[in-house]
């Protein structure tokens, strides 16, 4: 039998060196790859389910509403809202709350609060609050929406701009506003709802104060708004509702003096139930082009003094 | 030159074989052990990326004396993941809640997407917990099924606010109806109490959009046992009354009394809360507007 001379010590020359170097680093990756597979294989099958991280949410819904009375006030009876070159009133001021929850193990940092819908362009809140991990917030968000006529009637939309805490992977966290926001008709038709009727373009009272048993409201010129009632005299009887009372009153209106508006009391005493506010403003019936209207007069606290509250 | 025998070559040939095959066989133990604890990281053969969160948005409803109280809770669940999912409504039951009724039943969900759901429900407005609505189900695109926890809960004390005395979450009372001829005209003394025995801490109190300082700064309302809060009212007359009229409620933000955190969720400084709470409304009448006009009469 004869043996092939094969000589193990030898040299090996370039090419089988180069060869057999190539096929152990195959044969390791490929050994490698396979057992990286089947141990997330084995792994994925059994391994307890790891609980998926939870992404954060948010809702947005009004806290509290109110009119701007800061601004410098027109000449009552003109149409403040419809004339730019004059100091507007009835501007809503809306508070909203914030309410944002994140469930999952790292704190998010928020940044600001996008909303469309609130104005005409989208309305941007710097935000600088961080939600711990497994926590929640609560923030209240001052906005100044438009409700002026032209408004498109959209539902409000909110996003968050949020980073992890070190300022790192900007995500955007979707708000869920309130089923009334969120809405056709949104926030101007929610603040319809619950603001006086006639808020954006108001009468303002320049005084009031109790005169017996009436109460004496005086206020700038109102001989051209065109209030609707019953001449007797120089005087006029118009038609005032306080809340949804009929009240006997008379105005002396001259034209270039200071009107004067007289509810005659004693005031009958009014229920009001649930939690309806005591009025502060009374509603004037006017003649308008579009036929009867009523125009907001704003009174202020006197009125609410004035008016008998205890009924029991 | 001498050559090796056979016996010698094969022995020589076995010692590289097993050098080999053990190095062979240490990467590839080394790559399962690495596949195994890694796999959660880079998702071989986990679910796909699918992520959804819920939250409660609105609690109408609760008004009137029937227990348990019934109301209707709006849901918004929220796609954040890269694929569509299927909402399949709620499990039946949670923490004092009893879903009635959802609109709708079921509904899918692009990525990125809000849907709602309308659910009519049955509160146990007596239960001393936290209530809590049942989780939402969710459907993922390899047909498993994932169960997503509801967040705000804590608003559903808010129809229960509105229910009868005996079950609300909180009832206020005056210590004296009407201001003594001691007592400033800028304070007054309500005794809050919760009837069910529900444990809350007050964290504002506001009158028609205007926050009351009181005192104590933090009210914890352990029970039936009424807790004496003084509140005292702003200077002036705000002008968030002027059009809206003087209020003859006060507006209360609640939160369970258990959570640790931090106070207070004023517009500058928030606070983080294992779940954020309720805000109720207490009807004192027109006693309330009357101090109210008493102190603002007083500071004009």
């Amino acid at each position: 039998m004869t043996v092939p001379a094969w000589d193990l010590d030898a040299p090996a020359g370039p090419d089988r060196l180069v060869t057999g170097s190539r096929s152990a680093f195959i044969l390791l990756l490929a050994v490698g790859l396979a057992g990286l597979g089947l141990g997330g294989l084995a792994g994925s099958t059994l391994a307890p389910a790891a609980s998926p991280e939870l992404p954060a949410t948010g809702t947005l819904k009004i806290r509290d509403v109110h009119v701007n009375a800061s601004s410098p006030l027109p000449t009552a009876g003109s149409d403040a809202a419809s004339d730019d070159s004059k100091p507007r009133i009835g501007k809503a001021i809306v508070v909203f709350r914030l309410n944002v929850v994140n469930p999952g193990n790292q704190p998010v940092k928020l940044t600001g609060l996008a909303l469309d819908g609130v104005t005409r362009t989208s309305y941007l809140l710097p935000l600088n609050v961080q939600v711990a991990s497994h926590g929640s917030i609560a923030v209240d968000l001052t906005a100044y929406p438009d409700c002026s006529p032209g408004q498109e009637p959209v539902g409000v939309r909110a996003r968050l701009n949020a980073t992890e805490p070190d300022g790192s992977d900007l995500e955007t966290i979707r708000v869920a506003p309130a089923r009334t926001l969120s809405r056709i008709g949104g926030l101007c038709s929610q603040l319809n709802v619950a603001l006086p009727n006639g808020w954006q373009a108001p009468l303002w009272a320049n005084s009031a104060r109790p005169v017996g048993p009436d109460l004496e409201i005086t206020m700038d010129d109102l001989s051209s708004a065109r209030l609707d009632g019953i001449r007797v005299d120089d005087q006029l009887l118009p038609t005032v509702f306080i809340g949804d009372q009929l009240f006997p009153s008379s105005a002396h209106l001259r034209v270039g003096e200071t009107s004067v508006l007289r509810l005659h009391g004693p005031p009958p005493c009014i229920q009001f139930g649930g939690s309806t506010p005591i009025p502060s403003t009374a509603r004037l019936l006017v003649r308008g082009e579009q036929g009867m209207q009523q125009r907001l007069l704003i009174v202020g606290p006197e009125l609410a003094l004035w008016l008998r509250l205890d009924c029991d | 030159m001498r050559l090796p025998a056979i016996t010698e070559l094969a022995r020589r040939l076995d010692e590289r074989l097993d050098r080999r095959l053990t190095g062979v066989a240490l990467v590839g133990l080394l790559a399962f052990v690495a596949g195994y604890l890694g796999q959660g990281s880079w998702g071989v053969g986990t679910a796909t990326s699918s992520a959804a969160g819920a939250i409660v948005t609105d609690v109408v409803g609760g008004a009137g004396t029937r227990t348990p109280v019934p109301a209707t809770v709006s849901l918004a669940v929220t796609n954040v993941g890269l694929e569509r999912v299927r909402v399949l409504g709620t499990e039946a039951n949670g923490l004092g809640t009893v879903v009635q009724n959802l609109t709708p039943p079921d509904l899918e969900l692009d990525p990125g997407m809000i849907g709602r759901f309308d659910a009519d429900v049955t509160l146990d407005c007596k239960l001393s917990k936290p209530l809590r609505m049942p989780d939402v189900r969710l459907e993922l695109p390899n047909g498993k099924l994932r169960r997503i926890p509801v967040s705000g809960s804590g608003m559903l004390l808010e129809a229960c606010s509105r229910a009868a005395p005996s079950v609300r979450p909180l009832v206020a009372a005056l210590s004296t109806p009407t201001p003594t001829p001691t007592q400033p005209t800028h304070l007054l003394t309500v005794q809050l109490s919760s009837p069910t025995g529900r444990q809350v801490e007050v964290r504002n109190i506001r009158a028609g959009g205007v926050a009351l300082r009181i005192s104590p700064p933090t009210v914890t309302i352990t029970g039936r046992a009424p807790v004496d809060v003084q509140l005292t009212a702003p200077q002036g007359c705000p002008v968030q009354w002027l059009v809206a009229g003087v209020p003859t409620v006060l507006t209360v933000d609640l939160r369970p009394a258990s959570a640790p955190g931090p106070r207070p969720t004023s517009s500058q400084e928030p606070v983080s809360d294992a779940e954020f709470g309720s805000t109720v409304q207490l009807r004192l009448g027109p006693a309330l507007a009357s101090w109210l006009l008493a102190a603002c009469s007083a500071a004009s």
